[in-house]
């Protein structure tokens, strides 16, 4: 039932009438409501929806419509009230958001403040990061493209000040339980991270959190703190400050490949550490990092189980395989004959396509195993190059969040949109038997990720149905219960859509990898 | 009484208080309320941080207060004295002596670097996503590329407003590359007065965008431009809202607006020094037409980028 209002000569703010449009929407009996002036175009696009009648079609420019599609005639009254309430409120001004001209104005004006957030152009950042660690304020910089120079000058100067730079480029940290960037929401606990890669920390912390254990802090440091350069100086502090802090049991630490004297100084800075440390460098020589004392652990999901033994007093336990830890093996076993007798005899490759950089290069450390020719745009010892970062080439995995990708577009973590595209180019390659994904949630992240690839993916389940064809799509869910998108919602909705969902980027990976392996023998 | 001060005031302001005629309060905002008078003549008065514009005087909002809560409303009556404007009723008054007259500054020589241009709108398209508004138009700003090109755009995820207008826009965009009156027409039909609030936002979205082709049209001499601008006003006379048909018709007579030329300069600067500003100073406006206006000013600098690759411009 369409029910219409027209309200002659009124104007309001479009987010102010939206908020109204969501408030009335909650009340019972309204399937839908829309807001419009009354212009011919609006109108067009009401009798689209089918939500206009011959009052709402009398209406002038400048007029109101309010177009109501409800279950019952009796909710109109109370409706009608609700939106004359509405209406008649005045623009809420935003009571806990303070806006300042300049940033000396805020640290004026705001002198408890003790981290600053800076996401200003590259060019611009080290200057207004330099003004908050000279009043003695952590700097969390979340742009990239800051000259190298001036990051080693920031983070010496920092250091000198004692306070902290989590950057450039750096895209998560938990401070205190405040999720800043993009981060899963985790329970407060005794583990504390300091790495120089974003989804690995998320990785590690949401499987931590999964266990029930917490995380004290994580301390993102950008991913060239390990850099020769700049000498992994917050890397450093870092270790320092969870060394010291009380709340800290185990400390654990996540980078990709450093330069080798970086790698030298933090292990010997690990090795005065009297807490167990868990060490994740991703493609790393265990024996090495072992030398210092750490744990060394050769995914994330190794070092998230590392770090939780050595909480519950486990030592560095048998429990936890060397490899990854693939439980339950009679049923993936199983799992991996019944996919691969459904394949076609011409489908052989296996494409991933990733939102966490991270995760694509552990991936690819762990398919190495099992697949020699490995083309991918993340450039790793053994990987081969692609000639067209656009056109996969036989195995291949791709890091959707690469530069070439976002150029213009937002991260697929925040929208991943841009993978819709690829992932149907990928599934309908008629040689493909696996796709690879995995999905990122989080504060900040996209609200909804699963959702927007479902249709894509049912699409092209049924598509190579029709072509008598069988695609294993293998995904992770990097995240937790509490996390705004709810981890089990979203692998639900994937297991729903005939998605292996596995734990952890790790075991996804090696699961494809295997399927991929047994296919190759068969 | 209320008494503030003028800072700028638009060259087509001095004209109303030539005429003395009284108006009335059109509709009042939180930055700014408009004014009404005979033959639909408008008048802004708006906190300066939107900078010039030819129907406004702008005023340096020393109060934290909103203008609606100065106890302004719709309907009151407006006299324009001398150099004063009263509203009796409101017990307001603005004085304008002082306040010096805005002229648009845009400089006639331009050089720019196509790659840093590029780089500009890429970095542009990422600010606005993560601070413009998304209750209208702001998706398409994701589809910039395919509007301009022409290539489908999935619907998913997008709201009616923007599902409504992709086609008419893309072919907006063909129409303005072929000087096509006829597409342009049908595209503009669908378009004009979309959207929600007091200025629909595909009339913002046209705002930015033939702001921006005039820009150009400055430079480099595109005829038919205000051909077009032309045809775009008037199909808007009495298909959108009373304040989006004033500044559509500004807009299409070639009037510059101080905050889109600063916005526009910016993109196009070969250094990303004001960017971030100009870019930001846009999204403020109203409460999701800055985003509509920089859509329509990136939409206008790919498609003019476009056409300036045809052989016939590259000299």
């Amino acid at each position: 039932m369409i029910r219409t209002i027209i309200r002659e000569n009124d104007y309001h703010d479009s987010v102010f009438l939206m908020n109204i449009a969501e408030q009335v929407q909650e009340v019972e009996g309204v399937k839908q409501i829309v807001i419009v002036m009354g212009t011919e175009t609006n109108k067009t696009l009401l009798s689209d929806l089918g939500m206009i009648d011959f009052q709402a079609s009398t209406a002038t420019t400048n007029d109101m419509i309010i177009a109501l599609e409800i279950e019952k005639e009796e909710v109109v009254e109370e409706i009608l009230i609700k939106i004359n309430h509405l209406l008649l409120q005045k623009p809420k001004r935003d009571k806990e958001k303070i806006n300042f001209p300049s940033l000396e104005m805020a640290l004026t004006g705001l002198p408890e403040v003790n981290l600053a957030l800076i996401s200003v152009p590259g060019d611009f950042a080290a200057n207004e990061a330099k003004k908050v660690i000279m009043k003695g304020i952590h700097a969390f910089i979340f742009s990239d493209n800051v000259p190298m120079a001036e990051e080693v000058e920031l983070k010496r100067l920092a250091s000198s000040k004692g306070v902290f730079v989590m950057g450039p480029g750096c895209g998560t940290s938990l401070i205190n339980n405040i999720a800043i960037g993009i981060m899963s929401a985790v329970r407060p606990g005794p583990i504390g991270i300091v790495g120089a890669s974003g989804s690995g920390i998320q990785a590690i912390a949401a499987l931590i959190d999964r266990s029930g254990l917490g995380i004290s802090q994580a301390i993102g440091t950008g991913g060239r703190d390990l850099s020769d350069e700049v000498g992994g100086i917050t890397m450093m502090q870092g270790i320092e400050f969870l060394e010291a802090d009380k709340n800290t049991k185990v400390l654990v630490i996540v980078s990709k490949p450093p330069g080798p004297k970086t790698l030298n100084r933090v292990l010997e800075k690990i090795s005065q550490c009297r807490k167990p440390v868990v060490i994740n460098i991703l493609g790393g020589d265990r024996k090495l990092l072992e030398k210092s004392g750490s744990i060394s652990a050769s995914t994330l999901e190794e070092a998230a189980i590392q770090a939780i033994n050595q909480v519950k007093g486990k030592g560095t336990g048998k429990s936890v395989r060397r490899d990854v830890p693939l439980r339950r093996k009679k049923k993936i076993i199983s799992l991996i004959n019944s996919e691969i007798n459904k394949f076609g005899s011409q489908q052989k490759y296996l494409r991933g396509l990733f939102c966490g950089g991270t995760l694509c290069e552990e991936a690819i450390l762990i398919l190495k195993r099992f697949i020699d020719n490995l083309y991918s745009n993340v450039s790793l010892p053994n990987c081969l190059p692609l000639r067209d970062v656009n056109m996969s080439h036989e195995n291949c995995l791709i890091d959707m969040g690469a530069e070439e990708f976002t150029k213009g577009r937002p991260h697929p973590v925040l929208d991943p949109e841009i993978l819709k595209p690829r992932l149907w180019k990928e599934g309908s390659d008629p040689e493909v038997a696996v796709v690879l994904l995995d999905f990122i949630l989080g504060y900040g992240a996209h609200l909804d990720p699963v959702g927007v690839l479902i249709e894509t993916i049912t699409s092209i389940k049924k598509r190579v149905r029709e072509e008598n064809r069988h695609l294993s799509i293998v995904a992770s869910v990097c995240g937790t219960e509490n996390d705004p998108q709810n981890l089990y919602d979203q692998e639900n909705k994937l297991r729903e859509s005939d998605v292996i969902v596995m734990p952890s980027s790790a075991q996804a990976a090696f699961l494809s990898g295997l399927i991929i392996l047994e296919k190759g023998k068969k | 009484m209320i008494s503030l001060k003028a800072i700028s005031i638009g060259h087509q302001v001095a004209e109303l208080f030539t005429s003395r005629t009284d108006g009335v309060i059109h509709s009042v905002n939180k930055n700014s309320f408009y004014c009404l008078f005979p033959k639909k003549q408008m008048l802004l008065v708006y906190e300066k941080k939107y900078g010039g514009i030819p129907f406004g005087i702008s005023l340096n909002q020393c109060s934290k207060d909103y203008f609606c809560d100065f106890g302004l409303r719709k309907n009151m009556h407006v006299k324009l004295r001398e150099n004063y404007l009263y509203i009796p009723e409101g017990k307001f008054v603005l004085d304008l002596h002082g306040g010096r007259v805005w002229v648009s500054r845009i400089e006639n020589n331009h050089i720019f670097s196509v790659s840093e241009v590029m780089s500009n709108l890429d970095y542009a398209t990422k600010l606005s996503l993560m601070n413009g508004s998304m209750y209208g138009l702001g998706k398409l700003l994701f589809y910039q590329e395919h509007l301009i090109c022409g290539k489908d755009v999935s619907a998913n995820g997008l709201n009616s407003f923007c599902r409504f207008s992709i086609k008419p826009v893309s072919n907006l965009m063909a129409a303005i590359e072929r000087n096509d009156f006829h597409l342009l027409e049908r595209s503009a039909k669908k378009l004009i007065g979309l959207g929600m609030g007091l200025t629909p936002s595909s009339d913002d979205m046209l705002i930015g965008l033939f702001s921006t082709l005039y820009f150009f049209h400055r430079h480099i001499k595109f005829n038919y431009i205000s051909s077009l601008a032309n045809v775009l006003y008037f199909l808007s006379i009495g298909k959108t809202t009373l304040i989006s048909e004033i500044f559509l018709k500004s807009v299409c007579q070639g009037e510059r607006f101080e905050i889109l030329d600063d916005a526009i300069m910016a993109v196009l600067s070969t250094s990303k020094d004001s960017l971030y500003v100009k870019i930001k100073k846009v999204l403020s406006i109203g409460s999701s037409s800055g985003t509509e206006m920089i859509l329509g000013i990136l939409l206008g600098i790919r498609l003019m980028l476009k056409i300036l690759e045809a052989p016939i411009y590259k000299s």
